[in-house]
């Protein structure tokens, strides 16, 4: 499947991560989710194509954050569509790539 | 009295030793030199040189270059068991004092940043070094450490409301921190393996 979109975190919402909900301040794994991911993932899934999230950049990969966003997304919409619509790019450091997919694997309510 | 000795007894006795000597040995067999070298045997000669001096020494250097290249693995290993004793540390610190700060949170973020630098360097070291008994340690590691990530990053711990880390918490990540030990301690004993 082709990527013909590209979410750039450290450039569209910021350069740090914060926690999982609102409540616990700026930069929530659901501010993120709710502003960026959650359309942008429909419009890949509707059009058939695949969403890169590009991680470099962004400091920081709290579990919480994870959580909050791409485990809520795949709670959601379940593990194996968002994998199919989904790639990540995390060059410097790729554990966070396994990080994200294990969240989405593994997703937990709170 | 002295001279006599000097000068005429000590060389008779040196005369007759000699000719004792050489009665003595008059009827071993004699060697002699053949200047008609074959090419085999200076071949022979400098095989046997070469056996005799080179491969202890060339055996010596491999033994040692192993010795050293399993030494800098093993580093490796301990330079990640390094950064999570001290996220360990911290953990029992925080739990220690019963407060849980927004700055301890901070913490955990930062240190596991770290430690994800130091697991991504190890893996790359071993998956080109090492062995399949060595890369299933490694998968095994991968997941205790997300599981000892999940646990400190996790909203269990980062929640704002939160202002004491609980004992389950606690006891939570100190287990996964033991397994992760352990898993380390069968990798170090694998490299020595190899």
């Amino acid at each position: 499947m082709e990527i013909k979109d590209t979410l750039v975190i450290a450039k569209e919402f910021g350069d740090t991560a914060g926690a999982r909900d609102y409540e616990d301040g700026d930069f929530s794994g659901r501010e993120f989710y709710d502003k960026f991911l959650k359309d942008r993932f429909v419009k890949a899934r509707d059009g058939g194509y695949k969403l890169l999230i590009d991680l470099d950049g962004f400091w920081g990969w709290p579990s919480s954050f994870v959580s909050g966003s791409f485990g809520f997304l795949s709670m959601k919409y379940g593990s194996d569509l968002v994998l199919k619509h989904i790639d990540f790019k995390s060059d410097k450091n790729p554990l966070k790539i396994t990080k994200a997919i294990y969240e989405i694997e593994n997703p937990t309510a709170k | 009295m002295k001279r006599f000795l000097i000068y005429i007894l000590l060389p008779l006795i040196i005369l007759v030793l000699g000719i004792c000597i050489g009665v003595f040995i008059r009827d071993f067999p004699r060697f002699s030199m053949n200047y008609n070298v074959k090419i085999t045997e200076i071949i022979s000669l400098l095989l046997t040189l070469g056996i005799g001096v080179f491969i202890p020494l060339i055996v010596k250097k491999l033994i040692e270059d192993r010795r050293s290249f399993k030494n800098n693995l093993i580093e490796e290993v301990s330079s990640f068991n390094k950064i999570t004793n001290t996220i360990n540390d911290r953990l029992t610190t925080i739990h220690s004092s019963g407060k849980l700060t927004r700055q301890d949170k901070d913490g955990f973020v930062l240190l596991f940043e770290i430690a994800d630098e130091e697991f991504n360097q190890l893996c790359d070291f071993l998956k080109e070094n090492s062995n399949s008994e060595i890369q299933n340690y490694i998968d095994e590691l991968q997941i205790k450490y997300m599981e000892f990530w999940k646990t400190l990053t996790g909203s269990e711990v980062t929640k704002s409301s939160l202002r004491k880390l609980n004992d389950e918490t606690y006891k939570k990540a100190a287990h996964q921190h033991v397994s992760m030990k352990t898993i380390t301690r069968k990798i170090k004993v694998g490299i020595n393996k190899m």
